[in-house]
């Protein structure tokens, strides 16, 4: 379960992958997508995992704030409505990296 | 020829025997019964005989005794081998069971990589070497309840990389120790 302000903050950070404004890296054999938000002056991963005891996809949001340089660790999974909102930025974020030269 | 005179000792001995009996019975015979009487010369020889006979007897009985310990022993090694046979084809029924375990795992058909892991188990009991150590016990369970987990997974929630590529390393090492258990191999008892 996300607080609102993460939640509003995934929402936005959607739409600027969506629209191209943010690069994110992809790193398959961990399944994390990370980028870094220049204006929030923060650093973002979220992290995939099969939580193999609940039997239900997890994301773990992990925010570093460098202004205040402090992590945030932040959790959701399948059980909570915001896990299709995170899954919905890491599939755009995965997408990202990715050119089409159609 | 030896072999015949090794397996049939104990009738080479009592036959032996016997002609000294009757041999050494006859030749001093005069100091044991010492008169012509007919009816008591018979007597006598009819004594040898029945010593003679009570010999035989008694080594044949041996004989019987020492048959039928080989007659086990040779059906031990025959059975012994027959195991072994089977056991070389329930490792290689086994390996393939662990590849097809593999292969759906790959698919992420989870539910038929873990029919096949527990068809692979069924097997896997029947075989006496196992090279089991500690380590493969905690391996073999391991594996069968993450199989369990998976399938409950979805294309929405499906194992991470690092999940399924542990998985399949775990299976791989099962595999291994398959294959070091192999009768086959000559490492067997």
């Amino acid at each position: 379960m996300l607080p609102n302000k993460i939640s509003t903050l995934i929402q936005k950070l959607r739409t600027k992958t969506e629209s191209g404004e943010i690069a994110w890296e992809l790193d398959s054999d961990n399944s994390t997508v990370s980028a870094k938000i220049g204006q929030l002056n923060i650093d973002i991963s979220i992290t995939y995992h099969f939580d193999i005891v609940e039997e239900v996809g997890t994301f773990r949001i992990d925010i570093f704030d460098n202004n205040a340089n402090q992590p945030l660790i932040f959790h959701t999974s399948q059980l909570y409505q915001d896990y299709e909102l995170v899954r919905a930025l890491y599939d755009s974020a995965q997408a990202s990296g990715f050119n089409f030269a159609f | 020829m030896t072999e015949k005179l090794k397996e049939n000792w104990i009738r080479i001995t009592y036959f032996v025997l016997s002609i000294l009996i009757l041999y050494i019975g006859i030749r001093y015979s005069k100091y044991i019964i010492n008169n012509d009487v007919w009816n008591e010369n018979f007597s006598y020889i009819g004594t040898l005989f029945t010593i003679v006979g009570l010999i035989v007897a008694i080594f044949e009985v041996f004989y019987s005794v020492n048959i039928s310990k080989s007659v086990r022993d040779s059906s031990y090694e025959l059975l012994n081998r027959v195991k072994q046979v089977e056991e070389a084809s329930t490792v290689s029924d086994c390996i393939s069971f662990v590849d097809e375990t593999n292969r759906y795992v790959m698919i992420e058909d989870y539910v038929t990589a873990l029919s096949n892991f527990q068809a692979f188990r069924k097997g896997y009991v029947k075989l006496s070497n196992k090279n089991l150590t500690n380590d493969s016990e905690e391996l073999l369970t391991g594996v069968e309840k993450t199989l369990l987990k998976s399938t409950k997974t979805s294309s929405e929630a499906p194992l991470a990389k690092r999940q399924k590529d542990k998985l399949i390393d775990d299976i791989l090492k099962i595999k291994r120790n398959l294959e070091l258990a192999n009768p086959a191999n000559g490492r067997s008892k």
